[in-house]
């Protein structure tokens, strides 16, 4: 069946096959390839893996640009601007890898207007992260590393090395957090963080939710604590070595942060610990009444009392 | 709101007698008329008409539940003369208040009335002038004269407009109207005092005050009844095949077949919001300004002249009699935070009674936080409006923010007469893994559906398994922390309503993540429209159909049918779904007036 039509009805009318067709207000270049900032070699077996790619499967390029060059009009259609794009590279599945690698790293989309640009290579760099294949990880690590990214990007590029999830990529995503010396830059490796379900990363958003001084980065840092200790997530995880103590940690630092801060950070604090749902919980909470002020004391009680009717649970 | 007029006595003797013409004396016989004097009233107590018969329109510098004169914001397009296109800025200046000309009767309609008491006995040295006291009101209102017998013969008054003697013994008729509605309490609350002075140089002055307050814009709840329903022709197939299904369901409900707004924006309920203003009206009636907001989205920051959402000039392409549109919006506002202007984050509790206090129109409940906010010169001017309270909740971590995603509001046989309708994901997944545990893990969900075609013929499905969703790690984080923040907002909303757990019906459906925030990863049934008491419109979930039948259908139909309402699934997959909506995202609704007076509030 030919539907000939896009998500959000757009009609391919207007699309031209393999290639976009340029808005009048295109910009020349857009998106800055990666390339220049790999190791030499990295790229090289890139460029080999590209040129493999295309020539078992050509069908995957075009299917890519197909989406590409088409974004920007779902963006425009979408509720609040901006459509999943990436969720829709990610369903092309495995074969969509080096065509995107190739947009990120080599090439990028031709004819797609400046102000779309920086959202559709996002989209790029989180599907290529939903594809958790680490030969992405080059392109991935050289766009980290550019401290010169926009915060957004940085915590796209975070979010997809973590989903990869290796101890490289772990250690690449340590790296830049501890290299960074600027706060919103500091702020999007945190929120990207607790897509990698490592234990040192886990310790790692714990330190900096303890130690922050910035309400938005402690918040930030919970809700990201939320998503490496994630319990429903860790259901679907094959490797499950490291959750227990994941979980635990990210619950003891959860609950800390509950009792030392207020606002918002307080209510992000409450809802990862009920996505944690450690079993450990309880106790945690009962320890850090001891001694608490009466307010302390009686926020902790409210605590105890949502836990045990933990919402992430059917009623 | 009790308001008391803010300045000295109400009369002012100069030498000679002057008093209220049904004062007595010490000895409690009757006073002697006075010569000079100041009666100015308005409809104070709000029976459509202005008498000197009695002391009925005499508590006029008291505002509150019993007692208080109102006008309205002339705002509407009586005679249609305004242009439906044009600049973002030059369209939204049209109305009948931006000239000083009343433009024919039903203009004259929309002008409340002042009448001064006529006085023979006026001396023939005596003059009058009318002055208003309220220094913030001086230019947001506007006074007219009654100069001739057709009803809109009126003149704009001059500041230095001086009544005549012979005006004074016959009583002169005043028409009021805002220029504008209340946008900014800070700077105008909506009241204002007008003084009538009445001056002789050989017998004295009296002088008369009466308090007035600008009618407010109020929003409609879900149960008023739907007159109208609005949906987009964004003339895509996706778009027709929802409005299709929607015109089947209106119909079933009794109400006519949506209206088509050609845009290419297919986010109705995003770009207006219908609302009203009132005054009373003769015998008991209240004469109504059905009034459209404008949302606050700005899309193109750098077009001064044209920067906002473009299909909301809608609202000013109704624009006509006794209709008016209004715009707010700040074009610095942060462009992040820009979604939360849409009106699909805008929603109205119905009526409710909560520690004595009573909200009979309801509140607004938008999502904000302190650091995730909405045009804050919008949240003013509802704020302004002062009868429907606000009620914020976290929707921060949603990718489109917006409260219509989570929650909806239904008539229900209880007490309070409503229920609130709640996504419920960690009972989406229950029913999934239950239909896992009876073996029915493989059973497909979303059949038929895409989730994107391209042009090589390629389809990508949508079609997955019960199992497969359940091992979607995405799916999964996303729907947990969805639980969690969904449960912070009914905390907010039980704390604020009172609602109790039986009076929370949960919805079924799970999220997924994007870009770091949560979508709905199926159609999110309580994102539908409320046709009328027994009709819902809700998206077809395309859930897993075991036994013949879709569990998801299931059970969200079963609840609502045991309050008597039947929900018709409405196909949004394309169109909508995709792009991070469903049907009430798409559609919007004109409902009826409500009998209620808001002015008996007492707000």
């Amino acid at each position: 069946m030919n539907k000939r039509r896009l998500a959000f009805g757009l009609s391919l009318g207007l699309a031209v096959l393999g290639g976009a067709a340029a808005p009048a207000e295109a910009a020349a270049a857009p998106m800055s390839p990666a390339a220049f900032r790999m190791p030499a070699k990295s790229f090289a077996e890139l460029s080999a893996e590209i040129a493999k790619a295309r020539a078992i499967d050509p069908r995957a390029f075009v299917a890519v640009n197909g989406i590409v060059s088409h974004a920007p009009e779902a963006d425009a259609r979408a509720r609040g601007r901006k459509a999943p794009v990436a969720l829709y590279l990610a369903k092309l599945g495995p074969s969509a890898l080096m065509p995107m690698l190739e947009m990120l790293a080599v090439d990028a989309p031709r004819g797609i207007p400046a102000e779309s640009a920086p959202g559709l290579r996002r989209d790029l760099i989180e599907a290529v992260g939903l594809l958790k294949d680490a030969r992405a990880l080059p392109v991935l690590y050289a766009i980290l590393e550019d401290t010169t990214e926009d915060a957004a990007t940085v915590r796209t590029v975070t979010e997809a090395i973590a989903r990869v999830g290796t101890d490289e990529a772990a250690a690449r995503v340590l790296g830049a957090l501890d290299a960074s010396r600027d706060e919103e830059r500091t702020r999007s490796i945190l929120a990207g963080m607790g897509e990698c379900r490592r234990l040192r990363v886990a310790e790692a958003l714990a330190a900096r939710l303890r130690s922050t001084g910035d309400e938005a980065t402690a918040r930030a840092a919970a809700r990201s604590l939320g998503r490496a200790g994630n319990a429903w997530a860790w259901k679907t995880v094959g490797d499950r070595r490291e959750e227990a103590k994941i979980r635990e940690t990210a619950a003891r630092a959860l609950v800390d942060a509950y009792v030392r801060r207020d606002g918002e950070a307080r209510y992000a604090a409450s809802n990862a610990l009920m996505v944690v749902d450690a079993p450990e919980t309880p106790a945690i909470v009962a320890e850090a009444k001891k001694g608490a002020s009466p307010e302390v004391a009686k926020a902790l009680d409210k605590l105890a009392q949502r836990f045990a009717r933990n919402p992430t649970r059917a009623r | 709101m009790v308001r008391f007029r803010t300045f000295g006595p109400v009369l002012i003797v100069a030498g000679l007698v002057a008093c209220a013409a049904n004062d007595t004396d010490d000895a409690g016989g009757a006073a002697p008329e006075p010569d000079v004097l100041a009666d100015l009233r308005a409809d104070s107590n709000r029976d459509g008409t202005i008498s000197f018969d009695d002391d009925s329109d005499t508590h006029k510098t008291t505002w509150d539940a019993d007692n208080g004169a109102v006008f309205l914001a002339n705002i509407d397009d009586d005679d249609e003369r305004c242009k439906a296109s044009g600049d973002d800025i030059t369209i939204a200046k049209c109305n009948d208040a931006q000239d000083e000309v009343v433009n024919g009767e039903d203009d004259a309609l929309d002008l409340a009335r002042l009448k001064s008491r006529p006085w023979p006995k006026t001396p023939d040295d005596v003059t009058g002038h009318l002055a208003i006291l309220t220094d913030a009101a001086a230019d947001k209102i506007r006074i007219f004269k009654k100069v001739g017998e057709s009803a809109a013969d009126f003149e704009v008054l001059a500041e230095d407009n001086v009544f005549t003697a012979e005006e004074i013994r016959a009583g002169f008729e005043l028409g009021i109207e805002a220029k504008d509605v209340v946008r900014d309490a800070a700077e105008w609350d909506g009241y204002v005092e007008l003084q009538l002075t009445v001056t002789s140089p050989t017998k004295g002055t009296s002088t008369d005050v009466v308090l007035m307050r600008v009618a407010p814009i109020l929003t409609f709840h879900h149960l008023l009844p739907a007159e109208q329903i609005w949906v987009s022709n964004t003339m895509t197939p996706g778009n027709a095949a929802m409005r299709k299904d929607l015109t089947t369901s209106c119909k079933a409900a009794g109400v006519g077949s949506p209206k088509t707004i050609d845009v290419v924006d297919p986010w109705t309920q995003d770009y207006f919001e219908p609302a009203y203003m009132s005054m009373p009206g003769p015998d008991g009636t209240q004469h109504v300004m059905r009034v459209n907001y404008r949302s606050a989205n700005v899309f193109e920051p750098n077009k001064e002249k044209s920067p906002l959402r473009p299909a909301g000039q809608f609202v000013f392409k109704v624009r006509g009699r006794d209709v008016a549109g209004v715009q707010q919006f700040d074009i610095d506002h942060n462009p992040d935070m820009d979604t939360l202007n849409s009106f699909g984050n805008f929603e109205t509790v119905p009526p409710y009674t909560k520690d004595g206090v009573s909200y009979p129109f309801g509140r607004v409940v938008r999502g904000k936080t302190k650091s995730y906010y909405p045009d804050k010169t919008f949240s003013k001017l509802i704020a302004a409006q002062g009868q429907q309270p606000e009620i914020d909740v976290d929707t921060s971590w949603l990718l489109v923010a917006h409260i219509d995603e989570t929650i909806s509001f239904v008539k229900a046989p209880t007490p309070r007469g409503w229920a609130l309708l709640v996504n419920d994901a960690p009972m989406a997944k229950k029913m999934l893994e239950d239909a896992v545990k009876a073996g029915k893990g493989d059973t497909p969900m979303f059949v038929g559906k895409t989730w994107i075609d391209f042009e090589n013929n390629t389809e990508r499905p949508a079609e997955i398994s019960i199992s497969e969703v359940l091992a979607d790690t995405e799916v999964m984080k996303a729907s947990a922390e969805a639980a969690a923040e969904i449960d912070g907002q009914l905390e907010v909303l039980k704390e604020e309503l009172g609602l109790e757990d039986d009076e929370i019906i949960h919805v079924p459906f799970l999220h997924i993540d994007y870009a770091g925030k949560s979508a709905a990863y199926q159609p999110g049934l309580v994102n539908g429209v409320y046709l009328s008491d027994t009709r819902f419109g809700a998206p077809d979930p395309h859930g897993p159909v075991i036994d013949g039948k879709d569990i998801f259908k299931t059970a969200f139909s079963e609840p609502l049918a045991k309050i008597g309402i039947t929900v018709d699934y409405i196909e949004d997959w394309d169109e909508y779904h995709l792009g991070i909506g469903e049907v009430h995202c798409g559609t919007n609704s004109t409902r009826a007036i409500p009998e209620e007076r808001w002015w008996k509030s007492g707000r």
